[in-house]
């Protein structure tokens, strides 16, 4: 994807433009994006590339320039583009309290970002959730393995498919009824 | 982004019965008698609620996940999906 923010560009201000893999997005007059998805063109005489040092480009512009809406709504995009291809964390869980349930083993959940959200899954059973935040999306989905487990409990041997069949093997491992 | 509507929207589509559970509703998909897949769709009154996991719950690329949400995929092309990926024993 190629975007370009010079069209936005007024003289007067400057903008310093950082490329980073993670970064946030603050402030009226600075950025940071991921060079992969984000290439800036500046043709006109008065910007510069006043440093480039690994992934991290700064980039000159006038003291007259500032951000207009359309600029930081696009770089609000990028940055959901960009949490959504962020590296995901593994979050055990370690406890089902107070459920009347213990776990044989810690369940690895593995909680991701995705737009405005975070999905977590514990990818061995296929079950996910999503939350606000990390903690949300992690007690969502620990709530969710035992509305899982319970409904697959309840019903009668045969009246399971192949993957909840699996699924149910599954959680059969990590937890049990105390 | 998958929304709540979008989650509620394939649970009908797919006829899936629906069972109350802690902070989510589980939508039961059965065919020929049998569960086939189930997903959890979040309890709470917004209707923008993230629910990008579903997808994935349902056997579908995201795409498909919002075909079947807006209509144009019908259970059938989805259980023809399910068949050719395993799903449903033949």
């Amino acid at each position: 994807m190629k975007r370009s923010l010079t069209r936005n560009r007024r003289p007067g201000t400057s903008l310093s433009i950082v490329h980073r893999r993670r970064r946030h997005v603050s402030g009226e007059t600075s950025a940071s994006v991921n060079p992969q998805i984000l290439s800036v063109s500046n043709p006109e005489p008065q910007g510069m590339i006043s440093a480039a040092e690994g992934n991290v480009l700064r980039l000159k512009l006038p003291n007259t320039w500032s951000p207009s809406a359309a600029v930081l709504d696009e770089l609000r995009v990028i940055r959901a583009e960009l949490n959504r291809t962020a590296e995901a964390i593994s979050i055990p869980i370690t406890t089902l309290a107070p459920e009347p349930y213990e776990l044989v083993r810690d369940i690895p959940a593995v909680v991701q970002p995705v737009g405005d959200e975070f999905v977590a899954t514990f990818f061995d059973a296929n079950i996910s959730s999503s939350g606000d935040s990390q903690e949300e999306a992690v007690a969502n989905l620990r709530s969710l393995l035992l509305d899982t487990f319970e409904y697959l409990e309840s019903e009668p041997s045969g009246a399971l498919g192949p993957e909840p069949t699996r699924q149910f093997g599954v959680l059969r491992v990590f937890l049990k009824r105390i | 982004m998958l929304t709540k509507d979008h989650a509620e929207a394939i649970a009908r589509k797919l006829n899936a019965v629906m069972i109350p559970g802690r902070k989510h509703e589980l939508a039961a998909v059965k065919f020929d008698g049998k569960t086939i897949v189930q997903f959890g769709i979040r309890r709470g009154s917004r209707r923008n609620q993230g629910h990008d996991y579903i997808p994935g719950q349902i056997h579908v690329t995201r795409q498909q996940a919002m075909l079947l949400a807006q209509c144009p995929m019908s259970f059938e092309e989805w259980i023809i999906v399910m068949r050719q990926k395993g799903y449903i024993e033949t």
